[in-house]
């Protein structure tokens, strides 16, 4: 059990002036810059609202309890850094902070983050970072820490901000955009593929793909395609059976979904966690995971999709339940998407 | 990776020191108390006139009198409209309060600090994937939950005054004969305060008010969450929360099934020591007019928001 990390803050004025600034007018909560006083938090308690529906809504309390062995939060120390903030009325945040950190759970091979625009670039070779919306991205960081970049120089996805929870995203146009990575090595026992996207136009008769894993001549694929193939989301193993329909729901919408290799005929496709579509494809699903392709199939270049991707990650490991709703409940909370619990 | 959610913003009211131990050898403590920015409000006093307006626009009209900023105010515009009134001096907490209690909205502080106003259509959604709460796998799970079927909020007689309007009543009869024992046709009443401009809104809101407590439901009125019951995925759905968030709440005893689409009406949240215990404050989501619509999302899902029921 990993328990939230409880940050207490003091607001302390900002660009205040005494015996100049207007009380009422130039400071108030907005103007305060706040202060971690947490490493001496020894208990809190908070209490808001209201008991039953038809009472009113009384005034919100919270009392912390602070080791003071050092005088800091003494109100007539001056020597403390916190003087002279100690005092009734000075703004106070209490705060919890979750980590979850998806390269602390074990295989992590690949992490691209499009929220985040320090690893996001404006070219392949990663030195110039994407400024503003529209900007083209070029060069992605691999969080991992395994180095496996992505890139396209010629037709990148564009940089759009704001998109999903505030948060910046991926667009590719399902003309020629793509982004892409070589060089990972084929998995042994299983790996497990987790993305968070949306589809940007209608549903249609092309096919429209959001990932390729593929090696030189063999690729899975994830896509859309009304023509041939069902409504819902479709996967593709051009060295097995073909084609199977419907093995995810939702391209539409914002959503989470992974798939999980668990052996070598052996697929799980999950739409936001809950109960996968599984699969028993009647070749290796193990030997293709050695290029990543984002936004078309990495094979041939063709099939290219128009999706909003948010988060990208890959594991060489099938990961477990558990871990699956961590990072699931992760990306739920990061990006505002639903996620069941995988049992 | 890591999420940080806001449990708390305010002021401190005291910063009272403890001593526990021989001199030099003991733990030197301090108590910090704090309230949210209600104290603030019912600090203020204004002084203004103000016409016939719905509720939002008059809570609004306060705080931008006394220059609360606009930063931290999320207020909706309200569907009743208040009466015209001649403030001087008044509390600004106390008007805000009496306003809301017209529109049967909630005024309160987020949790980061934004002076909310929510009126009474205000439609939270629920996230039916993420936010059901029970005993079954699959689901989130509590430490406990506190069931209640009691008289103690049960009104049959309802009142609704308003300032220069007859008060317009509305009642029960069959509940003030089944719940009077044997004297019967006792009224047990509710006084309802407002500044509703209308005596058919009064009403409304008095006939509303009986149709909904004048008989007893079993109803889960708290959920007590320990982190004793909790995995570590669960935590970003309880750090999230706030006032008037929507939940499913699900509790299976014997030869039974509860099931009650909730809000969240007061949040308690203890940690002493790494020990969390959370406490939320519950009421059915059938007690708040407006929510349901046909065709809506998130107020007419059968099953989740809406239970088919056939005669």
């Amino acid at each position: 059990m990993s328990l939230p990390t409880i940050t207490v803050s003091l607001g302390q004025l900002t660009g205040w002036t005494l015996g100049t600034s207007l009380l009422g007018t130039d400071t108030y909560l907005a103007t305060y810059e706040y202060t971690p006083i947490t490493s001496r938090v020894m208990d809190f308690s908070i209490r808001r609202g209201r008991q039953h529906e038809l009472d009113r809504i009384e005034t919100g309390t919270a009392s912390v309890t602070l080791i003071n062995q050092d005088g800091a939060v003494t109100p007539t120390n001056t020597s403390s850094v916190y003087y002279p903030d100690i005092r009734p009325m000075v703004p106070i945040k209490i705060q919890a902070t979750i980590t979850v950190n998806p390269a602390e759970i074990t295989g992590l091979v690949a992490w691209y983050d499009f929220s985040a625009a320090s690893t996001l670039f404006e070219d392949t070779a990663r030195t110039d970072p994407v400024d503003i919306d529209t900007d083209l991205i070029k060069g992605v960081t691999d969080l991992s820490g395994a180095g496996h970049h992505l890139s396209e120089a010629t037709n990148p996805p564009t940089y759009k901000t704001a998109i999903q929870n505030g948060l910046s995203v991926a667009r590719f146009d399902g003309t020629n955009d793509e982004l892409s990575v070589t060089g990972l090595t084929a998995p042994s026992s299983g790996w497990t593929w987790l993305g968070v996207f949306v589809k940007v136009g209608a549903l249609s008769a092309a096919t429209d793909t959001v990932v390729s894993l593929a090696d030189a001549a063999a690729r899975i694929q994830l896509f859309t395609d009304t023509d041939d193939h069902a409504t819902g989301m479709n996967y593709y193993q051009n060295d097995a059976a073909g084609v199977t329909t419907n093995v995810a729901t939702g391209p539409m919408t914002w959503g989470t979904k992974v798939m999980r290799a668990n052996s070598i005929s052996s697929l799980d496709i999950y739409t936001g966690g809950g109960t996968p579509v599984n699969l028993n494809p009647d070749n290796n699903v193990l030997t293709t995971q050695t290029v990543i392709g984002l936004g078309h199939n990495q094979n041939d270049n063709t099939n290219y999709g128009d999706y909003d991707i948010g988060e990208v990650l890959l594991y060489n490991v099938a990961l477990s339940a558990t871990d699956m709703n961590t990072l699931g409940n992760y990306l739920a909370a990061k990006w505002n998407v639903p996620w069941t619990t995988v049992t | 990776m890591s999420t940080t959610y806001d449990l708390f913003t305010g002021f401190a009211e005291s910063w009272t020191a403890s001593w526990e131990g021989a001199h030099r050898q003991g733990t030197d403590l301090v108590r910090l108390q704090l309230a949210d920015g209600m104290k603030v409000l019912n600090l203020a006093t204004v002084t203004t006139t103000r016409g016939v307006e719905t509720s939002g626009v008059r809570i609004e009209a306060l705080l931008n009198a006394i220059n609360w900023p606009a930063d931290l105010m999320d207020i909706e515009v309200g569907q009743s409209q208040v009466q015209a009134v001649t403030l001087d001096k008044a509390n600004v907490l106390a008007h805000i309060q009496e306003v809301a209690a017209s529109e049967s909205g909630q005024f309160f502080i987020a949790t980061d600090g934004v002076a909310t106003f929510f009126d009474r259509f205000h439609t939270t959604l629920l996230d039916e994937t993420n936010d059901v709460w029970g005993d079954e796998v699959g689901e989130k799970h509590y430490a406990s939950v506190t069931p209640s079927y009691d008289d103690q909020t049960l009104w049959n007689e309802v009142t609704v005054t308003a300032p220069d309007l007859a008060d317009q009543t509305a009642s029960d009869a069959i509940s003030q004969a089944l719940f009077s024992g044997p004297v019967g046709g006792r009224s047990r009443t509710l006084s309802v305060s407002t500044l509703l401009t209308t005596t058919g809104d009064m009403l409304d809101r008095a006939e509303f008010l009986v149709s909904k407590y004048a008989i007893p439901e079993q109803r889960i009125s708290a959920m007590n969450i320990d982190n004793g019951s909790l995995d570590d995925t669960q935590w970003p759905r309880i750090l999230m929360k706030d006032l008037h968030d929507r939940i499913i709440v699900k509790k299976r005893p014997a030869g039974d099934v509860i099931s009650q689409p909730s809000f969240i009406e007061g949040i308690q949240i203890d940690d002493n020591a790494g020990h969390w215990r959370i406490t939320w404050n519950l009421s059915s989501t059938a007690l708040q007019e407006g929510q349901w619509e046909l065709g809506t999302a998130g107020k007419s899902e059968l099953g989740t928001t809406t239970t088919l029921v056939t005669s």
